[in-house]
């Protein structure tokens, strides 16, 4: 592997200033490939929603899903952008994508705590919709191992922040203002899955 | 070996904001950068530091050492400090099985994509103190690695002593990261090994299939 893998080397932007004059065979952007991955799950408000959603959803639930979710959704959310990846075709990705803001604001907004199972298993279907979407979105040219990365990050920062957001929880007016969050989430649900089904013109 | 483990853990709980620090100003610093560069020609300080060098800028290397290290820790002292000693020795086995072995270029991407997932699912999926599981994988995945990076430093002419600074980064990182593991005790930690497992898993598999893709295409 040494030397002969483009994605191998390109951390080299660490330290290109101080060693540019030393290395030979640029390869372009291949560094892009991180920022590019640890960008792409915040390119859409819908994937944003629901991933947020799910941060909101499991600090309402508290542990063990509140770790549980970020461990089966990035996971998932792979399996789907792997099918992507390779062309492999899923229907209605969009209205499953909408869908899942909806349902996930549902839970928000009331508060749902449902078993371990099944709210695992509703996370993780979701995530192959959205996986699946950032899958067959992903840039050619960009380094495959480092968008990867970067791609897993972003996903899992947006859970974090989801969960950083719903530690009001704890507080009378926090459990209030996450509700209405997730009120705001279905709100957005409805309006993507109405523009996916070509509703809004 | 005890004592330096509980030393090392003792010392690694105290450098844990640093060790924060360190790793957002890499972040950082790896998403203001623009131009990449392919090769490691010569780092200017030794063909032994560019082997070290190529350890730490290797994502698919480095990730699979901090999951197999960390499951180590996860598994108890015992494994940890096996794991110290049977990770660098297989690299190393990996590394001179070259001179037998057919060369690999065309799928050590694949390969090291394949190694990623299954480090990060052993980190996310196995259970306490199962070493007859962590150790097989450690040993395998260690050949494996250095037999990649022994076949590219044999076919790119590179001083052996390249290699072995691969080697000896390894090690360094499982034994520093095996320690950690140890110390890490609290519930919401483990469960945090558990993420970092799950997330090096999934990235595997992303980039897998990225592989995939580039033989479609």
């Amino acid at each position: 592997m040494f030397a002969l893998d483009h994605y191998n080397s390109a951390c080299l932007y660490l330290f290109r200033d101080k060693w540019a004059g030393l290395l030979g065979h640029v390869s372009g952007e291949v560094s892009g490939g991180m920022q590019s991955g640890l960008l792409h799950p915040v390119s859409g408000l819908d994937h944003v929603l629901a991933m947020v959603a799910v941060g909101l959803w499991g600090a309402q639930l508290g542990a063990p899903q509140i770790w549980l979710l970020p461990i089966v959704f990035p996971l998932v959310m792979a399996c789907g952008a792997a099918l992507g990846v390779m062309g492999l075709q899923l229907p209605g990705v969009e209205i499953g994508i909408a869908s899942s803001a909806i349902v996930l604001g549902i839970m928000v907004l009331f508060e749902a705590k449902p078993p371990i199972v099944v709210s695992s298993i509703l996370v993780g279907v979701f995530a192959i919709f959205h996986g699946h979407a950032h899958g067959t979105e992903l840039p050619h040219g960009e380094s495959g191992i480092l968008f990867s990365i970067g791609f897993v990050i972003g996903t899992g920062l947006l859970h974090a922040a989801g969960i950083g957001i719903g530690v009001i929880h704890r507080w009378p007016w926090g459990e209030k203002c996450l509700r209405a969050a997730g009120a705001l989430v279905f709100m957005g649900g409805c309006y993507f899955l109405a523009d996916s089904l070509g509703w809004i013109s | 070996m005890d004592l330096l483990m509980r030393q090392l853990a003792a010392k690694l709980q105290g450098m844990y904001r640093p060790a924060q620090v360190v790793v957002l100003a890499s972040i950082i610093v790896m998403l203001a950068s623009r131009t990449a560069y392919a090769h490691l020609v010569t780092s200017g300080v030794g063909p032994f530091y560019d082997g070290v060098a190529h350890f730490f800028v290797s994502p698919d290397d480095l990730l699979v050492v901090v999951a197999l290290a960390l499951a180590g820790g996860f598994s108890g002292k015992q494994v940890a400090r096996w794991v110290a000693v049977v990770l660098p020795l297989a690299w190393l086995c990996g590394m001179l099985a070259v001179s037998v072995l057919p060369a690999t270029s065309e799928v050590s991407p694949t390969l090291g994509a394949v190694t990623m997932l299954t480090s990060g699912l052993l980190l996310c999926a196995c259970p306490t103190g199962a070493g007859w599981l962590v150790l097989p994988c450690v040993a395998i995945m260690g050949v494996v690695h250095g037999w990649l990076n022994g076949n590219a430093v044999a076919s790119t002419g590179t001083s052996l002593l390249a290699g072995l600074g691969i080697v000896t980064a390894s090690a360094v990182v499982g034994l520093l990261l095996s320690a950690l593991s140890i110390s890490l005790t609290a519930a919401w930690q483990r469960i945090m090994l558990r993420v970092a497992g799950s997330w090096i898993a999934a990235m595997g598999l992303l980039a897998l299939a990225w592989q995939f893709r580039t033989v479609a295409s």
